[in-house]
């Protein structure tokens, strides 16, 4: 990689995360290792799937994302009789052109809020496949481009299980990292009972960021250096969860490449132009957990997600950093 | 850098296993060479299809699949014909090898990986029980570094497929378009020469244990199965028969090697002796019919020959007396008989069981003729030339009492030391001789062999090619070869010697086996070569012992006693054959033949040498000390100080310029044997160490250290390009550090 980064972009792109994560801040509060995986994925281009309880404040993070960054934000409410046109939007017959108008569906937007995503159907889930791929929409042959930054922030809920779809791998695996928000702890928690917190849509920021400097942070990401040695690391990670006997299947191509990506993000992200195994280490088990499964599946999904985590970090432990 | 680390194909190391694989194959196949009276049609068979097809691997590709199960079908009819032919050991080891022929080109599966291991090991382990020859040693040196690689590559590839079967098919096809060149370019030396290393490692544990531990007489105690030994390679026969014609050919290799201290003192023409003979018959010298049943009776024991002689012991384990020693090593297939120098006191033999003595000709023979090497020892060895006749053998009495009659010599021992050819005109011819040496002189035995030798050198000279005037009237070779005036060699003029001595009324027998030897400076030892063969005669002296008399031209005097030289004195060869030939020696002195003495000597050698090393150390440190001491006290002058200071000065230089360099001088030449950039090696161990102190101090210092950290981390992780400058990162670190 003959081109490398210019330390005056290094600093710009740094002062863009200061300014997201300080805003986001005032909002979330004490979720700072989430929110730096969020600033991750938004720099590495990737799409999160948000997983935990009801009311720790999944949809208010995507909210104050979308409005920090000064971009359009939709919500869509997954249930089980949500159509696949009801997401990407459908062609309707106008009296008055006596022709077919695209009706865009609310995937037209730069951050999109999926929420509770396994209560769809199958087929409508699958309708995301597409666009999260590719940023793109095809109906009746007609290709249209959807928002630029365009994030899909998905919502699950690992408790309440009933009447529920759970994800096809190949769309987990279109999520660049799984991330938990967690219950705050108790002096968070003090703070957001005794601030005055207006319900999210409400939210505004003095500081806005324009979303033009993510698009341009993103393709700064591609240029970070990775050495030879930290390359075979991280194949040597992805390889072990290959051959693990407790995995049904190990990391795909795609995962490995999300792994390499996230990993760049990050060392920008800490103002970095070249990649270190801590880099790696770090983003290692929110950007693999979610694409292993268990060849013993556990009932509890919560459960699950602890086990295969487990085994992650004894892969980790076992795979010898480069020297 | 990408070059180097690319990994082989599946084909190359399909490509590279085969190869290993009939290398095994061809090197088990091989051992079989060093077996003596084994068939070697199918270990030739087996080393020329081998190594053609490893030269050409397009002829083993074109061999169809039918052609080889036609070879299987038809090993069964070879095996019954080995079965019928000969005991089972052979015809097993002829099954095992044409086995290996199959198995060492066929081998896909891991099973056939196994399989072509174990036959070869199966082979190398019958072949090593019946020899201990150097050359064996090294093949199996040779086996085990290239099984370990064979079954290594086997698990490699095994891991590459991730337990699929293998393309047998597709393989062959690629065999086709392939030549070894290709593969030698592939090849990755690197972990070829660790693996190298460690198995030399292996051997050198092996060896340091073979040095120390317990010793077991194995071969005492386990009696496995014997192979005939091939005919004896020298012609060397229990008879002295004379024929019409004779041209001995030159044969040089050892037939027996024979160990002693150098200081030991030998005659410069030592005579090994092997075996004396008694009967004569129409040109022929043997064993008397009765002697030969003694020595194959069951009193011929080493047990009851000590009857016989007061001072000899036979044992298998030396005495703890210190005496000189002679240690002899016997070539496999020269002969059953032990060349003995001279008397002992004792031999000591591992084989004693085996031991047949016949007092009466002070002859040591084996059962049978041994298809190994045969070690025994004698100590006190006398080479007077003298042999003493038995204390209680009726025969001395008789001899000592002995008047010739021309009545009736009998077959029976100790007449048949008298015999003369049968008819009279021989009789009377020898009788003429004799009255003619002897006049009316009253001559002891000794005079007698003085005379008759030079009577016999008059006439006759020394030559290895004889051939005989036509018969007049005499039949016997002997008489005839007397009366001529033609050159003869050892056999003639000992005969003669004989039949002489016997018409004048002295015994007289005659003696074989070999004279002269070379020392090999080498290993310090001499060596006994097949053409130092020699038959000479014996001549009872009438007071109880028997005299050597040499009569072939150029031989010591019987009346004289030879001169005892120390024998690293004696004549020696110093070519690459006596190089060679010392190998052989070393191997069976250090290896075969290490037991629990030669152990401790070792130990005692060891701490000699140590002790030897730590004196030069000492010694050189008190030299050291007193030259600095000198040069200190010496008076100063300018160019002295001039001298000093430059020296200083360049010393100095030297040091600031290591210092201000990124990499020292020794990561410097380290850095060439290594696959990895050195300056990334170097930020990597310093960036451990920073953290490592960093972890240590906490936070407080964290302003510091953050530069020196984030450049450390570009200098290992970062692009090359954007890298600072690394001596000041270094310096800087080593600052903090």
């Amino acid at each position: 990689m003959s081109e490398f980064l210019p330390t005056e972009e290094i600093n710009a792109t740094q002062d863009v995360f200061r300014r997201l994560k300080t805003a986001i801040g005032t909002r979330i509060k004490g979720k700072d290792d989430v929110l730096d995986n969020v600033l991750i994925c938004l720099a590495a281009g990737g799409h999160i799937l948000l997983e935990d309880l009801p009311g720790v404040g999944k949809t208010t993070l995507a909210y104050c994302l979308a409005k920090a960054m000064d971009s359009d934000f939709k919500r869509i409410q997954f249930t089980s009789d949500l159509l696949p046109t009801d997401v990407t939007g459908v062609s309707i017959y106008d009296e008055q052109s006596k022709s077919f108008v695209f009706k865009p569906g609310p995937i037209f937007s730069n951050i999109v809020l999926a929420d509770e995503i396994n209560r769809a159907t199958p087929k409508t889930q699958s309708s995301l496949l597409e666009v999260m791929d590719h940023g793109k929409v095809t109906i009746d042959g007609q290709t249209y481009e959807v928002g630029d930054p365009f994030i899909v922030l998905a919502t699950q809920n690992p408790v309440d299980y009933e009447g529920t779809f759970p994800l096809p791998e190949s769309q987990m695996d279109r999520f660049l990292m799984r991330l938990q928000m967690g219950y705050p702890n108790v002096q968070d928690e003090f703070d957001i009972l005794s601030g005055d917190l207006a319900s999210y849509d409400k939210v505004s920021f003095d500081d806005r960021i324009d979303h033009g400097e993510i698009a341009r942070i993103r393709k700064t990401v591609t240029s970070v250096y990775i050495e030879r040695s930290v390359l075979e690391y991280m194949l040597n990670l992805v390889t072990a969860t290959r051959t693990e006997a407790e995995f049904k299947a190990g990391v795909s191509v795609r995962g490995s490449l999300a792994l390499k990506t996230a990993s760049q993000a990050r060392a920008i992200y800490l103002g970095r132009d070249f990649v270190i195994p801590e880099d790696v280490q770090a983003v290692a088990v929110p950007v693999l957990g979610h694409r292993l499964n268990l060849r013993r599946p556990s009932s509890d999904a919560l459960e699950e997600r602890r086990l295969v985590e487990g085994i992650l970090s004894r892969i980790q432990a076992i795979v010898p950093l480069p020297k | 850098m990408e070059s180097k680390s690319r990994k082989l194909s599946i084909e190359e190391l399909y490509m590279l296993k085969w190869l290993v694989g009939s290398l095994t194959g061809l090197i088990a196949v091989s051992t079989l060479f060093n077996l003596n009276g084994h068939n070697l049609i199918p270990a030739r068979a087996a080393l020329i299809f081998i190594g053609c097809c490893i030269l050409l691997p397009k002829l083993y590709v074109s061999i169809p699949s039918w052609g080889w199960k036609v070879y299987a079908v038809s090993i069964i009819p070879l095996l019954a014909i080995d079965i019928l032919a000969k005991e089972t050991a052979p015809a097993m080891m002829n099954l095992n090898t044409w086995l290996i022929i199959y198995r060492s080109v066929n081998h896909n599966s891991r099973r056939e990986e196994m399989q072509l291991v174990l036959l070869s090991l199966f082979l190398m382990v019958m072949v090593g029980i019946l020899t201990s020859t150097i050359v064996f040693g090294f093949q199996l040196l040779v086996f085990a570094g290239l099984a370990t690689a064979f079954l290594v590559i086997g698990s490699i590839l095994e891991c590459r497929n991730e337990g699929r079967p293998t393309q047998s098919f597709h393989f062959k096809h690629w065999l086709k378009s392939f030549s070894w060149f290709e593969l030698s370019k592939v090849i990755q030396w690197r972990p070829a020469l660790q693996g190298s290393l460690l198995f030399l490692a292996l051997i050198s544990i092996a060896g340091a244990s073979f040095l120390v531990i317990p010793r077991i007489d194995i071969e005492n105690k386990v009696t496995l199965f014997e192979m005939a030994p091939r005919a004896t390679q020298t012609g060397f026969s229990d008879t002295i028969s004379l024929g019409e014609v004779t041209d001995i050919k030159k044969n040089n290799g050892v037939a027996l090697r024979v160990d002693v201290e150098s200081q030991s003192l030998a005659p410069s023409v030592p005579y090994w002796r092997m075996l004396a003979l008694d009967e004569y018959y129409e040109g022929r010298f043997a064993l008397s019919e009765g002697l030969k049943q003694y020595m194959n009776g069951a009193s011929a024991s080493p047990h009851h020959a000590r009857r016989y002689w007061s001072k000899k012991e036979f044992s298998n384990a030396p005495s703890d007396k210190v005496t000189d020693r002679w240690t002899f090593f016997l070539e496999p297939g020269v002969s059953r008989y032990l060349p003995i120098a001279g008397t002992f006191t004792q031999l000591t033999t591992p084989h004693l069981s085996d031991l047949s003595v016949v007092p009466q000709m002070h002859v040591f023979s084996m059962k049978k003729p041994s298809s190994k090497m045969l070690s025994y020892q004698l100590e006190n060895v006398d080479f007077s030339g003298t042999i003493p006749g038995t204390a209680f053998d009726e025969s001395t009495v008789l001899l000592d009492n002995f008047v010739y009659s021309e009545s009736s010599p009998s077959n029976q021992y100790p007449n048949t030391l008298l015999k003369l050819p049968a008819d009279q005109e021989s009789r009377r011819y020898l009788s003429e001789v004799v009255s003619e040496l002897i006049g009316d002189d009253e001559l002891s035995a000794a005079q007698f062999a003085d005379r008759a030798i030079q009577y016999l050198s008059k006439t006759h000279r020394y030559s290895m090619q004889v051939a005989l005037p036509q018969a007049q009237g005499i039949s016997d070779p002997v008489i005839r070869w007397l009366q001529s005036d033609l050159p003869g060699h050892c056999e003639f003029f000992a005969s003669s010697f004989i039949l002489l001595s016997r018409a004048a009324g002295y015994p007289a027998r005659a003696a074989v086996g070999f004279k002269g030897g070379t020392w090999n400076a080498y290993e310090q030892y001499f060596m006994v070569r097949n053409a130092d063969a020699h038959a000479w005669a014996e001549i009872y002296d009438g007071n109880g012992s028997w005299l050597r008399v040499d009569p072939t031209p150029g031989s010591p005097s019987p009346t004289t006693r030879p001169d005892l030289v120390a024998v690293a004195e004696q004549p020696s060869e110093s070519g690459s054959f006596a190089y060679m030939d010392s190998l052989r020696m070393l191997w069976y002195r250090r290896i075969v033949n290490f037991d629990e003495s030669a152990q401790k000597e070792f130990a005692v050698q060891l701490r000699e040498f140590f002790t030897a090393y730590l004196n030069v150390a000492e010694l050189w440190a008190t030299h050291a000390i007193f030259y600095i001491y000198d040069w200190a006290r010496s008076p100063w002058n300018v160019w002295r100080i001039l001298y000093m200071v430059t020296l200083g000065l360049i010393l100095l230089a030297a040091l600031v310029i290591q210092r201000n360099l990124a990499l020292n001088f020794r990561e410097m030449i380290v850095a060439s044997f290594r696959r990895d950039d050195p300056i990334r090696r170097k930020a990597s161990k310093l960036l451990r160490r920073v953290e490592q102190a960093f972890k240590k101090d906490g936070a407080s210092i964290q302003k510091d250290w953050d530069g020196v950290i984030a450049s450390l981390r570009r200098l290992r992780f970062g692009a090359k390009e954007s890298w600072p400058n690394p001596r000041l990162v270094f310096k800087e670190a080593r600052r903090l550090l």
